[in-house]
């Protein structure tokens, strides 16, 4: 039986997208308020150095500076070990990577601001700098920090929703590794014997940021009570008040963070970064304080995301049937730990059923600014190096690609590597549906010409889903509309889906529904907007708010109206009888009577609150069809694809956008984009112009596929997470599609030019 | 950005006045080069933070594209890349400087950048552009690129420093026998472009001919040489807004199909624009296939030393220069 719904499941247009696309949007660095002064950090030109001195009384007398501010400035609550790297605002006495930051300057100006550094003295002592992944394993390596006492492990743990085999690290681990853990089951060593095939190999993926457009931007207050209004790009203004009320020392209730629009985050907006130094100096000042990072202090100082070096070995029967999987994933977190490691190993093995099955995971620190979260943290490296493995085994077996897949694939049951069981999954159904696609049946169009070859490869991703606890409100006004308020940021399009949801379950139209998303001191509680979970978490609460407003207007409408409850439905804006359209209540007149001067109706204010719903794993697979130059390396992609499963498509066009979105991402990470640290750990490309984000004359038509497999109860209508997934598997798939073309394959993310000619065997040496 | 002071200069004789006037003053003509340098904080001993700029877009015809017959192609040193692309006299007859003006940057930068701007570009060398590498060009004691990363670094002529020359539209200059109009206190004279750049051996500090109070007032193309042919090739990491990997301008002077005369120049491979002599003597007098192309391209880099990841440049360099010559030649 098919449903037929009135709001959902229906292409919305984005209901604020009109003023961001003409330029009306206000987003943090547009606002300007009375006494506001411009703070500018001096960033350290060293990876790892320790600060003999330091000078700022010349800045200090600099005619328009309101301050400068060191770590001796900082409030004295916090932890100096720069255990956390919220907390260590500013370096004190060591510093750690390229970039952080070591002084700050208050001035009525930026470009004051900006003068003055050029006056403070540094005097630095040069520490021998951690940076090749590999050399960060060794036990002789120099520590990244002098003081490797009480590093916070809270991150690397939120990351791990799952517990693992956890061997926390003791005095013989190198110095660097911040973290190992196995998973394991049957007997791999066994398996590696009895199989027919057996492919083994390592694989490299580079840093890479996020490209978002706006860099990490703040505004604070602190007025004469202590009490501080926040303005920032952030994902999470319920994680920026707590983060903020830590380091400042100060209750919850005394900080307030408004919601600005953002211009992208894609995960690394999940941390305050833009409005902790603000907030200190706002604390000493008692003025507004504004720091908007620069495009190259936002590439050099920001959290990107991790590289990643994993070894892979895979056991295979003649008939294609997977026996054994053996991994070892290193990390690099950079210079604080906190790495999706826990993510990435565990989806590592998570794609095929392995009976037997090995994973080893490994976190490093070296001299480089600490990693955040890039939209399915952890996946992409991992899915690069699990799917360039199953095509090599596809190839050695002789057998089609995606039939190897699907023969391996997981389903309901089968076991996570974490030892977990899926619950109802929708991989099988995707892959199904991948032949029945245009880039499928279009595969073979174009042949090789003038030297060029073409190629075409694929790849499986997925996300299990993050979740959280949420909560939100439904008031109907005095005029028959209706007003949402919710305390998630919408980054996404969420409040356009939140819309579409109340106007679903009360049979209103659309235009007289408001979604608003409130500032923390006012709006409902709810997390962080990350982890591919807020349409599925807040949603939900929306959702019951709603069906608590319509039920508080039924049971005015059945006293009026002598009937019962059941008996009503809501329909084009009024409450009626089933089958007597006539006896009719419109919302109009509900809005009047429960707002009315004297009336005895209570006003409808809906309410609905949720923990973390039940998890959804999404799953894609990816595919994309490559011309290479074999002379040159050039890349030129010519066709793209994501089948998803997204169990139930509240807004089909916003999904598909973020389909659109996350292949164009996963793209630049399998052929342009790279952060380049020189053997000093200074990052060489702090510019867009040398950092390769593609370009709409990089990219081909992107297909979409939606499949949908609900899950009761996981979100509204049975909706999964749909932001990461699309991500994981696009770099793994353009690799897989260079080497179809030119029988060559690339081992290190991503895949320039000179990898492929290096791969082609076309370099000296 | 640290604040600057603005003069408009009416006139180039203003325009050259203010510069000898004021040691840190530096024409600005779209600013798409200069102002990035000067927010990026670029400093040294030998690199004055440029404070004062001097416009120089308020010159009244200094970005006149004039043709004739006789004298060929004049090109005020103001006219942008886009005015240039899209000039007909410059598609008719050029079709060479038409293909390279075309492939610099983005549609957005060729409407501001012009010409003379992208002729006197400062190179992008990732050391060079960080403020906190004391270089060579800088005045400084050291070139980081040798020791540090140089996958975009030069792979022929480099000495002390291994900058490549960044501009499309010099290459296409040099094959088509181009000639600089500089004017500067002692009057006005004419260079050949093939004598404009300098590379490190001779300043390591400039990448040209042109004294701090001289400027490029126009550019002028010999006429058009009839049975010649062209080509230009770039290869780029991304489909738009990135630098040449290499890239080349061919230009070919054929008589009964064999090559009389010739230029084959790449940048991205040297610190000035590569005029490829070797090249054009394996090709001089013959007939152009694939044989001799690739004779011709492995001559052009049997002087390549390549630094220490930057050899797959070699390869592409000879791709290029067996390509150019068989397109321009129709073989
Ligand atoms: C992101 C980006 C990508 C780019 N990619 C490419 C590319 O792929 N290929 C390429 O060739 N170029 C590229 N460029 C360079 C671009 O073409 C130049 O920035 C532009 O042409 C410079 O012109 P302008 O008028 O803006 O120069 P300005 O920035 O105003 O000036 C540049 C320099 O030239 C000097 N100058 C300008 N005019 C004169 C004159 N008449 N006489 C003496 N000195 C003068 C200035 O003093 C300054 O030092 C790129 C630039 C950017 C920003
Ligand atoms: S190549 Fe030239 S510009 Fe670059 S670091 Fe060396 S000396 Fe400086």
């Amino acid at each position: 039986m098919t449903t037929t719904y009135r709001s959902v499941h229906q292409r919305q247009p984005r209901l604020e997208g009109a003023a961001k696309v003409t330029g009306g949007t206000v987003y943090t660095a547009d606002l300007r308020l009375h006494r506001m002064v411009h703070a500018k950090a001096l960033r350290a030109p060293y990876a790892h150095a320790l600060i003999k001195r330091l000078d700022v009384s010349k800045a200090r007398a600099y005619p328009g500076v309101v301050g400068v501010f060191t770590a001796a400035d900082l409030p004295q609550h916090l932890p100096r070990d720069g255990a956390n790297r919220l907390h260590t605002v500013l370096a004190d006495k060591e510093v750690m990577y390229y970039g952080q930051p070591v002084a700050a300057v208050v001035a009525d100006e930026a470009s004051v601001a900006e003068e003055a550094l050029d006056l403070i003295e540094v005097e630095y002592q040069e520490l021998p700098a951690v940076l090749d992944i590999l050399d960060a394993l060794k036990q002789d390596a120099p520590p990244v920090r002098h003081s490797m006492a009480g590093i916070d492990r809270s991150e690397l743990a939120a990351h791990t929703t799952l517990a693992a085999a956890d061997e926390q690290t003791t005095e013989k681990t190198p110095p660097n590794v911040t973290h190992r853990m196995v998973w394991s089951r049957g007997d791999v060593e066994r398996a590696f014997k009895e199989a027919d095939v057996v492919v083994e190999r390592s694989f490299r993926a580079s840093w890479t940021h996020q490209g978002y457009i706006e860099p990490m931007s703040g505004i604070v207050d602190c007025d004469r009570n202590g009490d501080y209004t926040v303005w920032t790009s952030t994902q999470g203004d319920f994680t920026t008040r707590e983060g903020l009320a830590k380091v400042l020392g100060v209750p919850e209730t005394k900080v307030r963070v408004n919601f600005v629009e953002m211009g992208g985050g894609f995960g690394a907006k999940i941390q305050p970064f833009g409005a902790v130094l603000p907030a200190i100096i706002a604390r000493i000042l008692r003025r507004p304080v504004k720091y908007i990072f620069s495009r190259s202090e936002d590439l050099r100082s920001a959290d990107p995301s991790s590289q990643a070096y994993i070894e892979t070995k895979l056991a295979a029967k003649k008939d294609g049937a997977f026996t054994a999987f053996k991994a070892r994933a290193v990390y690099d977190s950079g210079s604080f730990p906190g790495s999706p490691l826990m993510a990435g190993a565990n989806l590592l093995g998570a794609y095929y059923k392995f009976p037997n099955l090995e994973i080893e995971g490994l976190e490093v620190i070296t001299n480089r600014v600490s990693q955040g979260a890039l939209r399915a943290p952890g996946t992409p490296q991992a899915t690069f190096a699990i799917e360039s493995t199953v095509d090599i085994m596809a190839k050695e077996l002789g057998m089609d690609p995606l039939e190897l897949r699907i023969k391996n694939a997981v389903t309901q049951g089968d076991l996570m590597p974490n030892g977990r069981a899926f619950s109802k999954i929708g991989l099988v159904e995707v892959l199904q549906r991948f032949k029945e696609t245009s880039f499928w049946k279009n595969r073979n169009g174009k042949p090789s010409a003038n030297g060029k070859k073409v190629g075409v490869g694929f790849a499986v991703g997925g996300w299990l889903g993050g979740g959280s606890p949420s909560s939100a409100s439904v008031e109907l006004n005095a005029d028959g509309t209706v007003s949402v308020m919710v305390g998630a940021n919408d980054v996404t399009g969420t409040n356009t889906s939140f819309a579409q949801i109340v106007s679903e379950a009360l049979g209103l139209p659309i235009e007289r529904i408001n979604v608003k998303t409130g500032d923390t001191s006012l709006a409902p509680y709810a997390g962080v907007s990350a982890g591919s979970k807020t349409l599925r978490t807040v949603g939900l609460s929306v959702q019951r708010a709603a069906q608590d407003a319509l039920d508080q207007m039924f049971k005015i409408v059945s006293e009026r109206l002598e009937c019962s409850s059941e008996d009503l439905e809501s329909v084009d804006g009024q409450i009626r009888v089933k089958g007597s359209p006539e006896k009719a209540i419109t919302f109009e007149l509900l809005g009047t009577m429960s707002t009315g001067f004297g009336s005895p109706t209570p006003v409808i204010l809906g309410r609905g609150n949720v923990g973390t719903p039940a998890a959804a794993p999404g799953f894609t697979i990816q595919g994309a069809k490559v011309e290479v130059d074999p002379e040159t390396g050039e890349v030129n992609i010519l066709d793209a694809v994501c089948v998803q499963d997204v169990g139930f498509a509240i807004n089909p066009l916003s999904v598909e956008g973020q389909i659109q979105g996350g292949v164009a991402q996963s793209l630049g990470l399998g052929f342009s984009e790279e952060m380049v640290w020189d053997d000093k750990g200074v990052l060489r490309n702090p510019t867009l112009l040398d950092y390769r984000i593609p370009t709409a004359l990089d990219l081909p038509r992107i297909e979409t596929a939606l499949v949908e497999v609900p899950v009761e109860g996981a979100g509204p209508y049975g909706a999964k997470g749909v932001g990461e997934p699309p991500i994981a598997a696009g770099a793994a798939a353009l690799v897989n599609a260079v080497s179809d073309a030119v029988g060559a394959r690339v081992y290190t993310l991503p895949a320039t030019s000179e990898r492929i000619l290096a791969a082609l065997g076309k370099l000296p040496g | 950005m640290r604040p600057v002071k603005y003069l408009a200069a009416p006139t180039w004789r203003d325009a050259i006045n203010a510069l000898a006037k004021y040691p840190t003053a530096k024409a600005i003509a779209g600013g798409s080069d200069l102002l990035g340098w000067i927010k990026d904080d670029i400093t040294g001993a030998k690199e004055p933070q440029w404070d004062i700029l001097v416009d120089i877009r308020t010159i009244k015809e200094g970005a006149a594209i004039r043709f004739s017959r006789n004298e060929g192609l004049r090109i005020g040193s103001l006219a942008t890349l886009t005015d240039l692309e899209s000039a007909k006299e410059v598609q008719e007859n050029y079709p060479l400087l038409a293909s390279a003006v075309g492939h610099p940057a983005s549609p957005g930068i060729r409407n501001v950048g012009t010409i003379g701007g992208n002729i006197n570009q400062r190179p992008r060398c990732w050391y060079l552009r960080g403020a906190e590498f004391d270089c060579y060009k800088k005045g400084g004691d050291f070139c980081f690129a040798v020791t540090g990363k140089n996958e975009y670094h030069a792979i022929l002529e480099g000495e002390l420093c291994y900058i490549v020359h960044p501009s499309d539209v010099a290459p296409a200059l040099l094959a088509l026998d181009a000639k600089a109009k500089i004017l500067g206190p002692k009057g006005e004279k004419t260079v050949p472009f093939s004598e404009y750049f300098v590379g490190p051996r001779v300043d390591v500090i400039r990448e040209n001919i042109l004294q701090h109070d001289e400027v490029l007032t126009e550019i002028q193309i010999p006429p058009p040489v009839p049975s010649s042919k062209s080509s230009f090739l770039k290869v780029t990491n991304r489909g738009v807004y990135d630098f040449a990997i290499v890239n080349i301008a061919t230009w070919l002077k054929l008589n009964n199909g064999s090559v009389e005369d010739s230029r084959i120049v790449l940048s991205g491979v040297a610190p000035t624009p590569h005029r490829s002599t070797a090249a054009e003597g394996v090709i001089k007098g013959k007939r152009i296939d694939e044989a001799l192309a690739k004779q011709a391209a492995d001559q052009a880099l049997v002087r390549a030393r390549p630094m220490s990841d930057n050899a797959y440049k070699v390869e592409i360099a000879k791709t290029l220069i067996r390509r150019s010559l068989l397109e321009a030649a129709g073989a």
